[in-house]
Parts: structure tokens; C-alpha cells; sequence
């Protein structure tokens, strides 16, 4: 009983709006939101990989979020065995629209529904990075290694002046900088357009 | 497929269980409308798959010509990303719609069929009303 308790609450269905207030409700940690399917071949290839990234970048801050495009129907008996099979320690959804084509315009008007898919965020909450297709371990730990650099080494690129850390400014999420930190990235982008 | 009303071309897959659910409604919209001048294609565009294509649309009695897609010059033409994915040309050579056959995977949640009413309304001589739609489905490996 205690098994089949765990497996009805391992997955939510969801539609687009939650799964996005999910996202934003781990403001402060870089998101790795991963679309799959148990049906999805490379989605079920990469999951190993995922659930690695997860477990070996959370104390870094990552925080990784799973969205299922399987049927309803298949909830309990595929998609929750599966993640609990793989060692997902990550919350789960899936999608539950009316139509899934809203679903898919609501994360990113580009995406053409195509599986797996992975989107990931900034500290600050922004979508910086997508990763289409199948992924290893070290193309996940590409993707985020960067936006989980400490704080401490921002700290340090900000005593050897502005512009040194101009190009990660857009990594770290600007809500880390004071708001004249911000006025001044501005007036340089600004400086360096036509 | 000259001098038909239309061309219906899809892009499926011989391992994508997505494109596989679609197998008996892409034979259903072949045999519906064939007799109307509407040509349809299957095209195989996953590079991993091709040897297999021949044995599998015998098997499944496609009632459409199965193309084998080498090197993906067709999917890069179509800028096609997953399967099934389908595209509707009128009888001047225009696109007048691209994506899904229906909203759901499932038959029994469908409510919007897209590609029928892409198809209806151009042998309608009709403006097609949704040009373009999405839906999930299994990426091409090119």
C-alpha cells in the first residue's frame, strides 16, 4: 500500500500556468525544466543523465523539474513507475491541457512540440538557455555549471571593475547587482548599439 | 502528385510510438480522400530507422507511397522537427498547412482535426482558417 501511495503522488498533472509558478517559486536557484516522454525514446535515453545533474549539482543550487507529455491514463502506471525506477528525486508534472498546443506556445512560440526538450533559468528567473534533442551528463552540466558559479566569484570580478563581469551579468541574474549597477549595464549596451 | 487537388505529405516513423498512434488515422485520411484527388506521402526522415522503413509500411498496409528520406533533404526542405508532422499543398504548389493531424495521441480526446479541415477547406477552394498548429511528438534524428 505504502508503494502505491508513493507512485500516485509522484506525478502532477498540470497545466502550463502551474508549471510555470513552480518555476518561478524557486527564484534564487538556476531551474532545469525537462520535457519527456515515457513513449520518447531520447527522453528516456537522457533521463539517466538527468537525474545525475540533479543529484550532483542540487547542493550548488539547481533545482530540476520534470514534465511528462504522456496521456493521462498512463500517469500511474508508466510514467511514476518509470521515474521511480530512474531514482527521479525531483518534482514531477504532466501536461494537462485542453489543447497541447497552447501548452507548448506557453513555454517557448519556437518550439514545434518536438521531445526531449530542456529549458533552464537564471537565479532571477529569466529562461537563458534551451537544449533540444538528447543530452549527456556533460551537456547538462555545460548548460548550468555556469549560471551555478558561487557568488563569491562575483564578488571578486566586481572589485576588478564594471566591465569585467559584464558578460555573465546576463548568467547571474541582474537582481544581484544594485539598481545603479543596473543603470550602468544599460548605458553600455546602449553606447554599443548602432 | 500533379494534377491532384492536393498533396498531403507527412513525416513519420517506423520506432515513434507518437507517429504510431497516428498510423490508423493517417490510413483512414488517405482512403477518405484519395478518391477526392487528394494525394498523400509518408516520408521516413529518422537516419537510424531507414533500413527498416520498406518491411514496415508492408506491414502496415500504408495505403500511400512510404518515401525513405536519405541524408533528411526532405525534413531540411520541410524544416521538418518531429513526427507525425504533415504539410497540405493546394493544387498551385502553395503550402496552406502545417502541423499535427489532430490535437491528442489518444483518439478518444480528440476534439480538433486539423489536417481534415486543412484538406476540406482547400478542396473547398476555402482559405485554410489555421495554418499552422503543434502538437508533441518524437524528434527526427537526423
Amino acid at each position: 500500500m505504502q508503494h502505491q501511495a508513493i507512485i500516485r503522488q509522484a506525478v502532477t498533472p498540470a497545466d502550463a500556468p502551474v508549471i510555470k509558478r513552480a518555476i518561478a517559486a524557486q527564484k534564487g536557484h538556476v531551474v532545469l525544466v525537462n520535457f519527456w516522454a515515457t513513449w520518447c525514446g531520447p527522453c528516456v535515453a537522457e533521463f539517466p543523465a538527468l537525474v545525475q545533474t540533479s543529484r550532483r549539482y542540487k547542493a550548488s543550487g539547481l533545482r530540476v523539474i520534470s514534465v511528462s507529455a504522456d496521456q493521462l491514463r498512463d500517469k500511474n502506471t508508466k510514467v511514476a513507475p518509470f521515474l521511480l525506477k530512474a531514482g527521479a528525486d525531483f518534482p514531477a508534472y504532466l501536461e494537462k491541457s485542453a489543447d497541447p498546443e497552447d501548452f507548448i506556445n506557453a513555454f517557448d512560440p519556437a518550439w514545434q512540440g518536438d521531445l526531449p526538450r530542456t529549458l533552464i533559468y537564471d537565479r532571477a528567473g529569466r529562461q537563458v538557455k534551451t537544449l533540444t534533442g538528447e543530452q549527456t551528463a556533460a551537456s547538462f552540466a555545460a548548460a548550468v555549471r555556469p549560471l551555478l558559479r558561487p557568488v563569491k566569484s562575483v564578488a571578486k570580478s566586481k572589485r576588478v571593475g564594471m566591465n569585467s563581469f559584464l558578460p555573465s551579468a546576463s548568467l547571474f541574474g541582474i537582481t544581484s547587482y544594485s539598481p545603479k549597477s543596473v543603470l550602468r549595464t544599460n548605458a553600455i549596451e546602449d553606447h554599443r548599439r548602432p | 502528385m500533379q494534377g491532384s487537388k492536393a498533396t498531403v505529405v507527412m513525416f513519420l516513423s517506423v520506432h515513434c510510438p507518437y507517429s504510431n498512434a497516428y498510423n490508423d488515422r493517417m490510413k483512414a485520411l488517405a482512403q477518405k480522400y484519395a478518391p477526392k484527388g487528394v494525394a498523400f506521402a509518408g516520408i521516413f526522415s529518422d537516419q537510424n530507422e531507414q533500413s527498416e522503413v520498406a518491411a514496415y509500411a508492408k506491414a502496415q498496409k500504408f495505403p500511400f507511397p512510404a518515401l525513405v528520406d536519405k541524408g533528411d533533404v526532405a525534413a531540411d526542405a520541410y524544416t521538418a522537427h518531429v513526427t507525425p508532422e504533415t504539410y497540405v499543398i493546394n493544387s498551385r504548389g502553395v503550402l496552406v498547412y502545417h502541423g499535427r493531424i489532430d490535437n491528442d495521441m489518444d483518439p478518444a480526446n480528440v476534439h480538433t482535426h486539423d489536417l481534415a479541415n486543412a484538406i476540406d477547406e482547400t478542396l473547398a477552394g476555402k482559405p485554410v482558417a489555421k495554418t499552422q498548429t503543434k502538437a508533441f511528438g518524437c524528434s527526427i534524428k537526423r
